[in-house]
């Protein structure tokens, strides 16, 4: 009787440090789950605050060029083309990066570039104009993101 | 439209009227009436006229200090709309577009287009 007593008391405590056992195992996946998304979030976080800059800076510097080339527009179909391929290299890099209302003006350049004809044509002005007028207001888009991230930092 | 686009836009309306030769800048060297009193440096003055309004745009390079007796030289592009006797009635925020406009009127007003196809077709003979 007393031997069925510290029997089923044994197998009670076994039952409860394995039930524990599990329970916490659970709970360490969890925490181990959301300390990786933690990571993942503070990793593009950071890889977007050291990437941001350049990519801005790589918008203005394609929207300045393809004006430049407008200028002798047609014969310089092929340096705008050039650029624009640059342009689109930057944009797909940037539009990974970022959310909401800027992303979606990346992805309407994007789809605007990919309109164009080739090579370009003496009726591709008026679109080429449009994409560059885009990548301005873009820029500025990302000059007042830029100021959020300041200010949100600085918070 | 927020406001800065709306500017954006008039300076990209301005950039394609200039590149296609709708909107006629003209070269001004008088500048001592904007550097007056200054040690900013303008070399050119660009004017327009266009919707009944006078347009004068340049580039003005000015010291900016960094310590008592330390600057280094910058500059930013200035776009105006000016009255007949050349008072800046108001002026556009600056904004980088207003470089690529300096850069469409430079080409213009300096006649480089003909002077490439004159080059060109006199090489071809």
């Amino acid at each position: 009787m007393n031997d069925a007593l510290v029997q089923s008391t044994k197998d009670l405590s076994n039952n409860t440090f394995s039930y524990i056992g599990s329970i916490a195992s659970i709970i360490g996946f969890l925490i181990s789950a959301w300390v990786l998304f933690k990571i993942r979030i503070i990793e593009s976080h950071f890889l977007f605050k050291v990437r941001f800059p350049t990519l801005k800076r790589q918008v203005g510097k394609h929207s300045a060029t393809i004006s430049r080339h407008l200028n002798s527009f047609p014969d310089s179909a092929n340096e705008i083309e050039i650029e624009l391929k640059k342009c689109q290299a930057d944009l797909k890099n940037l539009k990974s990066k970022l959310n909401g209302s800027s992303k979606t003006s990346v992805k309407e350049i994007l789809k605007n570039i990919n309109k164009l004809p080739s090579p370009l044509n003496e009726y591709s002005k008026q679109s080429i104009r449009e994409v560059h007028l885009s990548l301005v207001l873009l820029e500025q888009d990302l000059d007042n993101l830029k100021e959020d991230l300041q200010w949100r930092s600085n918070k | 439209m927020k406001e800065e686009s709306k500017f954006i836009k008039a300076i990209a309306k301005l950039i394609q009227l200039t590149q296609d030769g709708d909107l006629k800048w003209s070269i001004n060297k008088n500048t001592k009436q904007i550097t007056e009193g200054t040690n900013n440096i303008i070399d050119v003055v660009y004017t327009a006229h266009e919707e009944n309004e006078h347009l004068r745009l340049y580039e003005m390079k000015f010291k900016n200090w960094l310590e008592e007796d330390t600057f280094e030289w910058d500059n930013q592009a200035f776009l105006e709309i000016i009255d007949e006797l050349g008072n800046a009635i108001w002026t556009f925020p600056s904004n980088r577009t207003l470089w690529d406009l300096l850069e469409a009127v430079r080409y213009q007003t300096s006649g480089v287009d003909d002077f490439i196809n004159r080059l060109l077709s006199k090489a071809k003979k």
